[in-house]
């Protein structure tokens, strides 16, 4: 028999639902152990494994459908997306739009594993060097507006139609009862790393927007002048503008291009 | 590269002494103090491609301990292309934490680009074992230095199987200058697990091709024993590594704790008993010795 056959034939043996027949052909089996007990426990492994993979990530779903639904979530899940990863981190990279596929699925869960998953992507992010207030806060007005600050890859936004940040709260506090679901409503929330924390903030609509022109225009200026109009009054353009400081004194631009 | 020309397993594994795993669990342990340990066995995924706390942590540690990188997703033994994305990552991270070597497994770990994950067991033939020596071959041009490479844990063997696991592992290090870990609590699990005596086993092994040993717990299962890396090292262990010491000599050597992870003091202490070890039963050759493969 070739090697290859027998790794194929392995494979296919432990991620399927049922154990082969044709154990013997493949394994030894032996007065310890037969061949079917001795795959069993690499499909086990591989069960458990995957299941406490996504465990890890997903603390607040798991809590939310309780243990047994989420096993048959997972395995439904690695049907569809098996890890192609070397690294574990991977495997739940899809899980909230695949759960947003399903329709048979509350829609909730997609929103959860989603913000979930957002404070993973802040987690592991690799970011350049940070903008420097200091730095900035030199530059004329006109300067700065020419400048390029995109959000750094570990802050992230999200946006959603629960309100999962007094969700995710009381889970973090261990406060959430059993078959509590989150309440609907419109929700934008900032996810952002510092000191190898993460953390995560709602914002308001001003903000979110300003956000989002930060990631997509082509610079400074070009986010604030559709937003800075709808503050409605000098307090509220302070206060957005305060917010923009404070995102760069955070440390959570990224080092500016002239746009 | 003719692996004459590879930064070699004899370069490379000098005896650091008695290293722990890097967990995050100790994290705090290793950057709020500087515990007594010579060296630390960092798990290579872990700190690929991420610019989180992991990374950044092992970046410090490695200005005060040396680092030894051990992966689980080389897959050398798999069929996919070797993935030379995750071997020049590997290559970055070693090159920035100045790891004193690599170290994988003996296994396969996927099909067909999927990856399970799990040290899968090797189909021991003639044609498995020129097709990881040729990989074997790949990964040390690639990286410009010889591997070390683990035999794991293994709960089922093949029907037709033609070489013993020893032997196989013997004839990739002879052929391709790649060093063997060898870890005892695999050896004992494995030969366990397959009605095979543990001491022939470490007979078989090249001696100048170990480079490093690992230390770990295993757990009784119903007819098998399970490599959980749980609890302390068992009496039956221990006495592998004292008769593997008196045939193969001393090494850098590692304990693997990874579930129910203890406070790092009961890691040293564990340690311990395995410094304790080494006067009686290697005369003259000091831990911190420049006794090497």
């Amino acid at each position: 028999m070739k090697f290859e056959d027998a790794q194929k034939w392995m494979h296919a043996a432990i991620v399927a639902q049922e154990a082969p027949d044709e154990v013997h052909q493949y394994l030894k089996s032996t007065d310890g152990a037969c061949a079917h007990r001795r795959l069993g426990v690499y499909r086990d492994m591989y069960r458990v494994r995957m299941s406490e993979s996504l465990q890890m990530d997903y603390g607040l779903l798991l809590q939310v459908v309780g243990e047994e639904e989420f096993d048959r979530l997972s395995e439904r899940y690695l049907e569809v997306y098996p890890s192609t990863s070397y690294t574990l981190n991977d495997l739940g990279r899809h899980f909230a739009s695949y759960l947003g596929s399903q329709k048979d699925l509350p829609p909730y869960l997609e929103a959860i594993a989603r913000f979930e998953f957002a404070l993973v992507r802040s987690f592991d992010a690799t970011d350049p060097r940070p903008a420097d207030w200091t730095e900035l806060s030199t530059l004329p007005l006109e300067d700065l507006c020419e400048r390029t600050l995109r959000p750094l890859p570990s802050f992230i936004g999200e946006k959603f139609s629960y309100r999962l940040d007094n969700l995710y709260e009381a889970y973090l506090q261990d406060k959430l009862e059993p078959g509590t679901l989150p309440d609907e409503g419109e929700c934008a929330v900032l996810f952002f790393r510092e000191n190898f924390r993460v953390y995560h903030m709602p914002v308001d609509d001003l903000s979110w927007e300003l956000f989002q022109g930060l990631q997509h225009k082509r610079n400074f200026g070009e986010a604030l002048d559709p937003v800075l109009p709808k503050a409605k009054d000098p307090t509220a353009q302070q206060n957005l503008l305060g917010t923009f400081q404070q995102w760069v004194g955070r440390s959570l631009l990224a080092h500016p291009e002239i746009g | 590269m003719e692996f004459e020309s590879l930064n070699s397993v004899a370069d490379q594994c000098t005896n650091l002494g008695f290293g722990v795993g890097l967990r995050t669990d100790h994290y705090n342990d290793f950057m709020n103090a500087s515990p007594d340990v010579d060296w630390l066995e960092a798990l290579t995924e872990n700190y690929l491609g991420t610019g989180g706390r992991p990374r950044q942590v092992l970046r410090q540690l490695a200005q005060r301990y040396p680092i030894v990188l051990h992966g689980v997703s080389l897959s050398i033994g798999g069929t996919s292309p070797l993935d030379k994305n995750y071997l020049r990552l590997l290559k970055e991270l070693a090159e920035e934490v100045q790891a004193r070597w690599i170290s994988d497994h003996l296994c396969w770990t996927g099909y067909a680009h999927h990856n399970l994950h799990d040290l899968l067991p090797m189909p021991f033939t003639e044609a498995s074992l020129s097709h990881i020596k040729d990989r074997v071959d790949q990964t040390q041009n690639f990286l410009g230095r010889a591997i070390l490479l683990e035999n794991p844990s293994s709960y089922a063997s093949f029907t037709f199987d033609s070489i013993a696991e020893a032997q196989f592992l013997r004839e990739i290090a002879l052929s391709t200058g790649c060093g063997i870990l060898l870890d005892v609590n695999n050896v004992y699990v494995s030969t366990v697990n397959h009605g095979l005596d543990a001491h022939t086993y470490i007979d078989t092994l090249p001696a100048d091709a170990v480079g490093q040993y690992h230390l770990a717990g295993h757990s009784e299962r119903d007819g098998y024993l399970l490599d959980s890396h749980i609890g302390p090292v068992p009496e039956p262990v221990w006495d592998l590594y004292r008769y593997t010491l008196a045939k193969l000599g001393t090494r850098s050597t590692l304990l693997e704790w990874d579930d129910e992870i203890p406070e790092l003091t009961v890691l040293l202490e564990e340690n311990a008993k395995a410094k304790a070890m080494l006067p009686a039963m290697t005369a003259g050759r000091g831990v911190s010795g420049e006794l090497h493969v």
